[in-house]
């Protein structure tokens, strides 16, 4: 483990300050270059031993260095995540984070580069912030925003008054990121590992140990281009924006999976995949995937009544893919909104509350985890315990349909310079069948700390 | 410090007038003519700032902070943009307020880490300012036509003649405080004092003017302090350095402003 610290802590840490002030081509400017950055540790501990392959422990460390030159931004990124049991697995990214040059006047903004973009007024989930992509190694643990991947792309912005337009262009697809097998997040959990462990036949055991994922991404070309449009402003005390964004989804469309005459409500599970062998049809074939289009179409808006914040968003997408109980996908429209409120006591408790409501269009039963109506309510309650350097906070996500849950308290100490401390429990609850449910033997207790600079 | 007008001139201004009428020789000294000289005097059409604040509590201990705050005034109306430097945990964090007619304001709050501004309640008045001993109501202007004032004598402060002037809220004024007993230098109309009562007659905080020079010819506090006479905690806000009257524009302290960090 501390090699792991040291490799990645260190090393990795000089080695992105180092590239980055080799890539700048303005160095010998250096005196008006500004650095800063962050560096943050983090670790968990499973509650409890539920399975053999579970990942009982991980480790994660993420190093941004950010240095600042006039209109010009770029920033390097080391990420190393570790989770560790039987079914181990390691993964190490560094990388350009964000590189983008700016151009503005009062009237008008150019950003063009690697970036990321934040629409939308929701908190800790955003229908209408399309544009980036989300790193979802680790669902929903980490921040809404630090689960934001940036992408490259042209952003035009022009305002007047109160009012503005922006322009934005992503040439590049980028998906986001996910494990198909071998971490308690992953989409398929540990499901080749189990096949490994269990006393079912050995060709059933190699069959899955060998099933492979072939992904296809977009053409490049202007045809797999992104365009999106957002146009806003304010009036009295409401601020609002209407967006277009035609896309590529960011999540993939199952076309194919080799097992056949599956019918599922979920898929975590050895259990679940056999439980009726007799009807399975295993193929050669590979697990398909694909990434397609849609349009998405949204609306935002933020105000304040009385002692309350009001915002809220809503996204209507012409399809969106869902998957179903065959393991492939099938795309229906849809609409997601969220509403929310947020409100700080004198005595400094902050409460945030936001209900959120998805609908899918010619609903088909077999789609797995979201019903026709799915309604959620996500929040956060945070008190100040002494002055600003602790504080106490729970952040929730119930599923109102099937009462699954997310539910993580934590305590926040920033008492030293520069040093975040926070310690807290991730705990998901509910039916296998049910989108966070589907967690529940993956609570942990865990400990982050991110040193600014 | 025209930055600080916002944090605690107009906390211990006393005054804030909607109207700028300016009092004559000939006029009858009244503690509302002395609250209007207050709020009369040339701070210029604009300022840039940067300046530090430090937090003590009742054990000496300290933590700092460094701000930069941009300060427009247009048609009557203020527009400010604080924006923290140090330390690196709050880099970049920033607050505008935007006054409207009537002296209401419109609060927006930028956080690096979110992306994005969010519009804050700024009817919650009595919260502290950063978790300084500053409360958002200690930073807004407000209508003269909204308290009462009256002279109370006068003293001297360090050396310097002042009038004695309490002001209190009519009772349409949703304030946290029943009393502020300013002192007022005869000299610059600059408040080097006041001290602040609950809706109790309570003492809870005083302010004091530890440093005021003159900046391109304004009266400008380099050296203030707020304390809470409770809880002992202090806050200390140095001024480093100080532009009157700059080119700068409207679309400088904007919500789009406060977004680029």
């Amino acid at each position: 483990m501390f090699q792991k610290i040291l490799k990645t802590g260190g090393v990795h840490f000089w080695l992105i300050a180092f590239i980055i002030a080799l890539s700048f081509p303005v160095a010998l400017h250096a005196a008006e270059i500004v650095f800063s950055g962050s560096t943050e540790f983090g670790s968990s501990l499973d509650t409890d031993d539920n399975y053999s392959s579970e990942n009982l422990m991980s480790f994660k460390n993420r190093t941004i260095i950010k240095a600042d030159y006039k209109q010009f931004t770029l920033s390097g990124i080391s990420d190393y995540l570790y989770f560790g049991a039987e079914d181990k697995k390691e993964d190490y990214d560094l990388d350009i984070y964000e590189m983008y040059l700016r151009y503005s006047t009062p009237s008008l903004d150019i950003v063009l580069g690697k970036q990321i973009k934040r629409w939308g007024k929701t908190d800790q989930i955003s229908p209408v912030n399309t544009l980036n992509p989300e790193n979802n190694t680790e669902f929903i643990i980490p921040s809404y925003e630090d689960r934001k991947i940036p992408v490259w792309m042209a952003d035009i912005t022009f305002r007047k008054n109160d009012f503005f337009i922006e322009g934005v262009l992503i040439p590049f697809f980028e998906p986001s990121r996910f494990d198909y097998f071998g971490t308690d997040w992953a989409l398929f959990s540990h499901l080749k590992n189990d096949f490994k462990n269990s006393s079912l036949p050995s060709f059933l055991k190699s069959y899955f140990d060998s099933m492979h994922v072939k992904e296809t991404e977009p053409d490049s070309g202007f045809d797999s281009f992104e365009y999106a449009v957002r146009i806003g402003g304010t009036i009295d005390r409401l601020d609002y924006g209407f967006t277009y964004h035609y896309a590529n989804e960011d999540l993939p469309n199952f076309q194919n999976f080799p097992v056949k005459n599956l019918s599922l409500d979920n898929f975590g599970s050895v259990q679940s995949l056999v439980s009726n062998p007799g009807s399975l049809i295993l193929t050669k074939e590979n697990i398909e995937t694909t990434y397609l289009r849609t349009s998405i179409v949204g609306f935002e808006f933020e105000t304040t009544v009385s002692d309350f914040g009001l915002r809220g968003e809503a996204a209507v997408k012409d399809n969106e893919s869902f998957l179903t109980g065959s393991l492939t996908s099938v795309r229906n429209p849809s609409l997601f909104w969220v509403i929310g409120a947020d409100y700080l006591s004198s005595n400094q408790w902050y409460f945030n509350f936001q209900f959120a409501h998805q609908h899918i269009y010619d609903y088909d039963p077999s789609i797995l985890y979201f019903a026709s109506n799915t309604y959620s309510l996500i929040g956060e309650i945070k008190k100040d315990l002494i002055s600003d350097w602790l504080n106490a906070s729970v952040q929730f996500t119930r599923m109102l349909n099937d009462n699954s849950y997310y539910l993580s308290p934590r305590l926040k100490y920033t008492y030293i310079k520069n040093l975040e401390v926070m310690l807290g429990l991730n705990l998901f609850g509910g039916d296998a069948d049910s989108l966070l449910g589907r967690y529940d033997e993956n609570d942990q207790v865990f400990i982050k700390m991110k040193y600014h600079f | 410090m025209n930055k600080f007008a916002f944090l605690l001139l107009t906390a211990a201004l006393v005054s804030c007038l909607a109207a700028s009428t300016l009092v004559t020789a000939s006029e009858p000294l009244t503690g509302e003519s002395i609250a209007r000289q207050v709020f009369d005097r040339d701070r210029g059409k604009n300022s840039i700032s940067s300046a530090t604040m430090i937090l003590e509590n009742e054990k000496g201990d300290k933590r700092s902070r460094s701000f930069t705050n941009q300060r427009i005034l247009e048609g009557g109306l203020e527009k400010q943009l604080i924006r923290f430097t140090e330390p690196a945990d709050i880099n970049g964090t920033g607050f505008l307020t935007i006054e409207k007619p009537g002296y209401e304001t419109e609060q927006f709050l930028y956080l690096p880490a979110l992306r994005r501004s969010r519009r804050i309640v700024s009817s919650q008045k009595s919260h502290q300012f950063v978790n300084s001993d500053l409360t958002y109501e200690d930073m807004e202007r407000h209508p003269i036509e909204n308290y009462l004032y009256e002279i109370k004598g006068e003293k001297k402060i360090d050396a310097t003649d002042c009038y004695i002037l309490e002001t209190k809220p009519k009772d349409i004024v949703n304030s946290q405080y029943s009393l502020i007993k300013a002192y007022i230098s005869k000299q610059s109309f600059v408040a080097l004092s006041a001290e602040y009562y609950d809706k109790k007659g309570t003492h809870m905080k005083t302010y004091r003017v530890l440093g005021l020079e003159q900046k391109q010819n304004i009266w400008t506090e380099t050296r203030v302090m707020m304390e809470d006479v409770v809880t002992r905690h202090k806050t200390h806000i140095t001024l480093e350095h100080i532009e009157y009257n700059t080119d700068m524009t409207s679309d400088q302290i904007s919500n789009n402003a406060l977004e680029k960090f």
